[in-house]
């Protein structure tokens, strides 16, 4: 549970970290402007994650933390490669 | 082409990337399948799927104990791995030269199991280490390697270093192939980064006394042979059961991993998983009357930084979570390697294509990324369909799973020299597809009549992830059918 | 690419692994002679981690006149002090 927690966590952070970027905004046709939720989200949930996984005994706390980041990120760039497919926009770049 | 640091780093990532990378996806294939070494020898011994759940007996340890002198009276170099978690049965185990192996015994009265012979699991922890060449040249090749990833790491980080986070998320499979495979490789190599950093470095430390044997006491791999041929004991003998009461009151219960049997002593040592330092803290007894002689244990400080280098590299004290998340990792780092393969051949085509070197540099790519899965399936298929009775098993066993990997290196070969490098891919994918998607049902039907049931244990694990990999191939050989 | 300049940066990358390799022994026969005796496994986690540092920061250094002996120079230094 708390590995999936962790992983939520990092995976939500992570996605917003890519809705901050400039090329990914592009690419979903995104607009301009400051969004506070991404920018909260990959601020807290990261301490969130570590807050939780912290339940766990050293090191697998560190461990798991370390490992749900890697995963974690993989699904959120998946998640948003399908989503600017979605969104009709293959780019041949 | 200028010579600035950008493309001195792009040069050192490319080439040691490429030549260590061939290496590499073979260490990492293999060390992300013996993450699982265990399950992977008992999906190979369908036999003991009929075993009834049951703890070990007093009765059970002491029979075995009574095999094990007698088999060392004979002066055969064994010892006796204790039921765990993951491997509930007993084991009279000795090392052939690349794996522990020997009869299994029923942990409720100690009287040997019907199975058949293999090297199971431990066969891809012996790839992963030392690529099956022995603990000195295999070693030092992997070592070697291992330095070579934290160099092409090292050097990729500098290129890559101004989007490292702006990109870090940045993956567009639908682009042009180059760019995709591109950032395929740079999404998962740098989410991967500490994963990665991690497992070069302390597998680099395990082994590092062979790069540097003249710092410290040498290496601690074993030789193969039977260094204790000579030696002689005779019995009679204490039993063991209530030894083990003894030293699971020093380590704690269910603490104790296996037995191993001296000269006129009997050492109960830790288990692996007991603890994230793995040392080899042990009690001591006198075989003839069972008396604690002595225990020793690994101290607190720099004594334990070895064993705690083993213990974050094997990670045999991880939960079942954990582990799966080094399995995924150990995947994907995999895959983010066959990437950077594709990616120099990718690269130098344009310039080299036609040429002898860059249609070895395809055979070797193709035979490490898709030659070695289709080689473990080949390895899983042939532990099934060869007969349980049949002589010097696991040697035919181990020899099916080289075979195929020199069929496929060879139709690599032959495919690539000819100009036909994508239908190569696609052939070896399709094979893949077939043999990871057929493994379920052959182990349906090969597995029939012991204990065919359908919930969460090593079988259905193993045939999911087989089948998960053949589907993966699928996708994978429409996608090479399409991008013509 | 121009095959001078990957010539160049083969005989470099060469120079560097060997470079590295003496100077990371002398360092640490040094050391080891200086703080009496290391623990075996602190020293070889060290070289391990000062290995790849080395060659990569070699290979990075600009200069065409990097070459090998340049590295082999480097090294003689600390094969004396050990």
């Amino acid at each position: 549970m708390i590995v999936l927690v962790s992983l939520v966590c990092w995976g939500l952070a992570l996605s917003g970290h890519g809705l901050l970027q400039p090329k990914i905004r592009r690419l979903l046709q995104i607009g301009g402007g400051r969004p506070v939720v991404p920018r909260v989200a990959r601020l807290v949930l990261p301490l969130v994650a570590l807050g939780v996984c912290a339940r766990l005994e050293m090191p697998l706390s560190i461990l798991v933390w370390v490992g749900t980041f890697s995963v974690g990120g993989l699904l959120a760039g998946g998640v948003l490669a399908v989503e600017v497919f979605r969104r009709g926009r293959p780019r041949r770049s | 082409m200028r010579d600035i640091l950008r493309n001195r780093m792009g040069w050192l990532h490319a080439w040691v990337g490429f030549v260590g990378g061939l290496v590499l996806v073979v260490a990492f294939t293999g060390g992300t399948l013996a993450l699982f070494d265990t399950e992977i020898t008992r999906w190979m011994e369908p036999e003991l799927a009929a075993l009834p759940e049951a703890a070990m007996t007093g009765e059970a340890l002491d029979h075995a104990g009574a095999q094990v002198w007698a088999l060392r009276e004979k002066g055969q170099n064994v010892f006796l791995n204790l039921p765990s978690a993951r491997d509930p049965v007993l084991r009279i185990l000795h090392y052939d030269g690349h794996a522990f192996v020997g009869p299994v015994l029923d942990p409720r009265d100690g009287t040997a199991l019907h199975s058949r012979e293999t090297r199971g699991g431990q066969l891809f922890f012996d790839l992963h280490q030392s690529l099956y060449r022995g603990p000195v040249w295999g070693n030092l090749v992997t070592e070697a390697a291992g330095i070579g990833l934290i160099v092409a790491v090292m050097s990729g980080v500098i290129i890559h270093f101004r989007n490292l986070a702006s990109d870090l998320l940045l993956f567009r499979p639908f682009a042009a192939p180059g760019r995709a495979w591109l950032d395929a490789h740079l999404v998962a190599g740098v989410l991967l980064l500490p994963f990665i950093v991690m497992m070069a470095y302390t597998g680099a430390v395990i082994h590092a006394p062979r790069l540097f044997p003249m710092i410290g006491a040498g290496h601690a791999a074993r030789p193969a042979g039977r260094p204790d041929a000579g030696m002689r004991v005779v019995g009679p003998y204490a039993p063991l059961a209530p030894m083990l009461a003894q030293a699971e009151d020093v380590f704690g219960r269910g603490r104790i991993g296996f037995v191993m049997f001296g000269t006129g002593t009997v050492s109960f040592y830790r288990a692996d998983a007991a603890d994230f330092a793995m040392t080899r803290d042990h009690a001591d007894f006198s075989a003839s009357d069972g008396r604690l002689v002595g225990v020793e244990r690994i101290g607190h400080g720099m004594p334990r930084l070895g064993g705690a280098m083993r213990g974050l590299h094997f990670i045999r004290w991880g939960t079942p979570a954990l582990r799966w998340l080094y399995f995924v990792c150990g995947v994907v780092g995999s895959m983010m390697m066959a990437a950077g393969l594709v990616l120099f051949l990718m690269k130098h085509r344009r310039v080299h294509g036609g040429t002898f070197r860059l249609a070895l540099a395809e055979t070797l790519a193709l035979a490490v990324t898709l030659g070695l899965p289709l080689a473990s399936l080949g390895y899983l298929w042939g532990s099934r369909l060869l007969p349980p009775e049949l002589m010097h098993r696991a040697d035919r066993e181990t020899g099916v799973f080289f075979l195929v990997w020199l069929v496929a290196l060879v139709h690599a070969g032959m495919r690539c020299f000819g100009g036909a490098v994508r239908p190569a891919w696609r052939d070896q994918a399709c094979a893949i597809a077939v043999l990871g998607c057929g493994l379920p049902i052959l182990d349906a039907m090969s597995r029939a009549g012991t204990a065919l049931r359908l919930h969460a244990d090593v079988y259905l694990a193993v045939d999911a992830c087989a089948l998960g990999f053949g589907l993966l191939a699928l996708w994978g050989q429409r996608v090479i059918v399409r991008a013509r | 690419m121009n095959g001078g300049l990957w010539k160049r940066w083969l005989g470099r990358f060469g120079g560097s692994v060997a470079c590295a390799y003496v100077c990371t022994l002398g360092l640490f026969s040094l050391a080891s002679g200086h703080a009496g005796g290391l623990d075996a496994t602190l020293v070889q986690s060290l070289a391990i981690a000062v290995l790849p540092l080395v060659i990569v920061g070699l290979c990075a250094l600009p200069g065409r006149r990097s070459g090998p002996s340049v590295f082999v120079a480097l090294a003689v230094p600390f094969l004396h002090l050990s």
